[in-house]
């Protein structure tokens, strides 16, 4: 498991105008939490996050925090919010971590090998590409592999088929598929209708359907007006 | 075309599409998707040219994933019709799309010919998009 180092300030306003000016300057807002102390909102350098995590472990890097001058933990990204379109960093949250007591992480799973029913012409299928795991967080793989290359029209991997190797504990249900060779899917073509009616669902909860020609408003009653309301 | 079986209130307001779609934004389950850049409604028949343009040119190989679905119900007033008299009738069914929306997704076919695919399928709808992968 690789490990870097990330320095980060205490950040004293909170919220949504604050924190957008903050991003504004090549800084992300970051929360610490975990262990026996409140949560502690944080500033973080936007390029030395994204270095953070651009090594072989992804997420699940372990980072040596300096909060400060002399305040040193051991965290992990346990969150990272991004921007929808540009795909910015947003937020992070950094959960500190002890390097003896197991703790829970997801890892990617790498597929190796092209399966016999792909040659055939049949669609590799990824049911599960990420698997939890327990261990220390010195034990955490930067990725499962599994092979699938004597995998047939349909065939399935599960999750009992994965191998790790350690004091590493899989915690997903081992019948859940993880990848599956399903057949070439048939191209379907809707019959052309004569006159393409827009039909209307159901409205829940009325005693009965209404067809779309019934379905206009009742003609208003004529009402004897109000006291106080004037006559046109 | 999509809709829905059974809804709670046959007709709706317009309402507005502020923000951008931090849900349904990332490529979840196939290789290779469509991403909304603007605002816009797609409505069935469009969401439904762009699923056959893909299922078209990818032929029997692959897998597509449709990530939206058109449950909002717009109404129009007939031609010719004077103002008042309430509101129209239910025409069309539209899918409310904000940009980073993923549409459609796919798997199981060439990055090359993802792309082309999904140039095609972005012809028929009504906003800007971009090809994204998973990352």
């Amino acid at each position: 498991m690789e490990r870097v180092s990330l320095e980060a300030e205490i950040r004293e306003k909170t919220g949504k105008g604050p924190s957008g000016r903050l991003r504004k300057t090549g800084y992300i807002p970051a929360i610490l939490y975990g262990g026996k102390e409140k949560p502690q909102p944080l500033i973080v350098n936007t390029r030395d996050l994204e270095r953070a995590l651009s090594t072989e472990a992804g997420e699940n890097v372990i980072i040596s925090l300096k909060v400060g001058e002399r305040d040193f933990r051991t965290v992990i990204v346990k969150d990272l919010q991004t921007d929808p379109v540009r795909g910015d960093l947003l937020h992070v949250d950094l959960y500190q971590i002890s390097l003896k007591e197991k703790l829970k992480a997801s890892v990617p799973i790498v597929v190796w090998g092209e399966a016999q029913g792909v040659k055939e012409g049949g669609i590799l299928e990824h049911r599960l590409r990420e698997v939890e795991v327990e261990c220390l967080p010195t034990e955490i793989p930067e990725s499962i592999p599994i092979d699938i290359g004597d995998l047939r029209i349909g065939d399935s991997l599960h999750v009992k088929d994965l191998r790790v190797f350690g004091d590493i504990k899989i915690l997903a249900n081992g019948e859940e598929p993880v990848v599956s060779i399903v057949p070439p899917m048939a191209e379907v073509v809707a019959p052309p209708t004569p006159e393409e009616v827009v039909a209307e669902p159901g409205v829940s909860g009325e005693k009965k359907e209404i067809p779309l020609e019934e379905a206009k408003p009742p003609a208003k009653e004529e009402k004897a007006p109000k006291a106080g309301e004037k006559k046109r | 075309m999509l809709m829905p079986k059974r809804v709670k209130h046959r007709k709706q307001q317009r309402g507005r599409m502020k923000g951008k779609a931090f849900c349904g934004s990332r490529v979840s389950f196939g290789e290779y998707g469509l991403q909304a850049l603007e605002p816009s409604w797609v409505t069935s028949r469009q969401i439904e040219a762009a699923r056959v343009a893909l299922t078209h040119f990818i032929k029997r190989g692959g897998k597509i994933w449709v990530r939206v679905f058109p449950d909002k119900p717009v109404t129009k007033k007939p031609l010719e019709t004077r103002m008042g008299k309430g509101k129209g009738a239910p025409e069309i069914w539209v899918a409310v799309v904000k940009p980073g929306r993923m549409l459609f997704e796919l798997a199981g076919v060439s990055e090359a010919m993802a792309q082309e695919a999904m140039d095609r399928a972005a012809r028929k709808l009504p906003l800007k998009t971009k090809f994204v992968q998973r990352r």
